[in-house]
C-alpha cells in the first residue's frame, strides 16, 4: 500500500482537529425538529383532498347539469368511505378541530377512526392505499366521463396539450411512487403524491371544460339538419 | 463526519450544509437502517455521498501533464513521519478542488481509484494523477512551511 496513504489512514482520527461552529448543531436539530406532527399534517392533506374533491365534483354536476350527479356523489362518498374503514382520516370526519362532525360514517365508525387517525401513520401502506383509492376513483371516474364524452369541433389531437400534460402526471406519480418504494413513506412523499392527484384532477376538470365549450361552439353554429364528424378522446 | 466534509469541500461553510444535509437525509431514511450498530459506518457512507455529490457539480477538472501522473510514491522519503498532523489537516483543505476530493477519498476514506473515478465521474487516470498531483502540492506546501516555521 502507498505509505503516505497507509500512515494518514492510521492516523485519521489524529487529523480531525477542525470543530463545526457552534450553530451547526442547532440548526441540523432545529431542521430535524417535527414541525407539526406527521399525523396531524397528513390528516390535513386528507381533509384538503376531500374537500377539492368534493368542490370538484361539485363543480362537475354542475357542468353536467343532469344525471352524472348521483354517480359522482356516490363515488365521492364510496372513496372516502373506504378511506374511513381503513383509518386514513378524511375531512371533517377527523377529530382535529377544523370543523363539526357531520355524517352517518362518523357515528357508526365512531371512536375506531378516531383512535387510527391519532396513531402516526408513517410508513403504514393502509393509510396511502386509502388515499389512493379515493383519488383515483374519482379520476378514474372522470376519465371514462371524458372517453365518452363525443368531440363535435376536432378531433384528439387537438387537446393534445391536456393529454400530454396527463401523461406526465402520470410520469411524477411513478416516480413518487418509486421514492415511496425505495425511501419508505414520508410527509413529504405523500404531500407529492397528493399533489400529483389533485394536479391530475385540476387537468381533467380543465380539459372537459374546453371540450364543453367547443361542442357548445359547434352547437350554436350548426344548422339543425347539419350533422358533425364525431371523435372520441383516447386519454 | 465535519471533519470529512471541510476535507471535501475546502471550507467551513459548504461543509457545514454537507453535514447538515447528511444528518437530515440520514435521519429522514432511519428507518432503512437495519443494524443500530452500523449507524456511524451508515452515517459516514451517507455524508461522503453527499460531498462527493457536491464535487461533481463544482469541480472543474483540468488536464494534468503527463509527468504528473508518474507515481511519486516510491521515489520519495517518509516527509509526513514528523509533520504535525494540524498541519496535514490544513494543507489538505487548502488543495485545489478536484485533486482534494481524490486525495481525500483515496488516502483517507480508502476509496480505489476505479471506485473514485466511477463516483466522481472521472476517468481512472485522471483519479491516479490528481491523487499523484495533491501528494506534490502537500510535500512542497508542508515542507515549505515547516521550514519556514523551522
Amino acid at each position: 500500500m502507498d505509505k503516505l496513504k497507509e500512515y494518514l489512514l492510521s492516523h485519521r482520527a489524529e487529523l480531525d482537529v477542525d470543530p463545526p461552529a457552534n450553530d451547526c448543531w442547532e440548526n441540523i436539530a432545529s431542521k430535524l425538529r417535527p414541525g407539526p406532527g406527521f399525523s396531524r399534517r397528513v390528516i390535513w392533506y386528507a381533509a384538503a383532498a376531500c374537500v377539492i374533491a368534493l368542490a370538484g365534483a361539485g363543480l362537475w354536476m354542475v357542468m353536467q347539469g343532469k344525471k352524472g350527479s348521483a354517480d359522482i356523489a356516490k363515488h365521492v362518498t364510496e372513496g372516502v368511505e373506504k378511506g374511513a374503514a381503513n383509518g386514513v382520516a378524511h375531512g371533517p370526519k377527523v377529530d382535529v378541530g377544523q370543523g363539526p362532525a357531520k355524517g352517518g360514517a362518523e357515528e357508526a365508525g365512531g371512536r375506531r377512526h378516531k383512535a387510527r387517525a391519532r396513531r402516526r401513520p408513517a410508513e403504514r401502506p393502509d393509510e396511502i392505499e386509502a388515499i389512493d383509492k379515493s383519488y383515483s376513483s374519482l379520476i378514474d371516474y372522470q376519465l371514462k366521463k371524458l372517453r365518452a364524452t363525443p368531440l363535435y369541433a376536432e378531433d384528439g389531437h387537438y387537446f393534445s396539450f391536456y393529454t400530454e400534460q396527463f401523461k406526465q402526471m402520470d410520469r411524477d406519480e411513478q416516480q413518487v411512487r418509486n421514492d415511496i418504494k425505495t425511501y419508505g413513506l414520508t410527509g413529504e412523499f405523500l404531500e407529492q403524491l397528493i399533489n400529483v392527484y389533485q394536479q391530475k384532477l385540476n387537468v381533467l376538470k380543465n380539459l372537459q371544460t374546453e371540450i364543453n365549450k367547443m361542442n357548445n361552439k359547434v352547437r350554436e353554429k350548426q344548422s339543425p339538419s347539419g350533422k358533425a364528424e364525431v371523435h372520441y378522446l383516447n386519454i | 463526519m465535519y471533519n470529512i466534509c471541510i476535507r471535501m469541500t475546502g471550507n467551513a461553510s459548504d461543509a457545514q450544509d454537507m453535514l447538515q444535509d447528511a444528518f437530515i437525509d440520514a435521519f429522514r431514511h432511519l428507518g432503512q437502517l437495519k443494524q443500530p450498530g452500523a449507524f456511524g459506518g451508515w452515517l459516514r457512507r451517507i455524508t461522503i455521498n453527499k460531498c462527493i455529490q457536491f464535487s461533481k457539480n463544482h469541480v472543474r477538472w483540468s488536464s494534468l501533464d503527463q509527468d504528473e501522473e508518474t507515481p511519486v510514491a516510491d521515489q520519495e522519503s517518509a516527509w509526513w513521519l514528523n509533520v504535525p498532523l494540524a498541519l496535514v489537516q490544513e494543507e489538505i483543505k487548502n488543495l485545489p478542488g478536484g485533486c482534494r476530493e481524490v486525495f481525500v477519498l483515496f488516502a483517507l476514506e480508502d476509496f480505489g481509484h476505479k471506485e473514485i473515478a466511477r463516483d466522481l465521474g472521472v476517468s481512472e487516470s485522471t483519479s491516479k494523477s490528481q491523487y499523484q498531483r495533491a501528494r506534490k502540492l502537500l510535500r512542497e506546501r508542508i515542507t515549505k512551511k515547516v521550514h519556514l516555521d523551522g
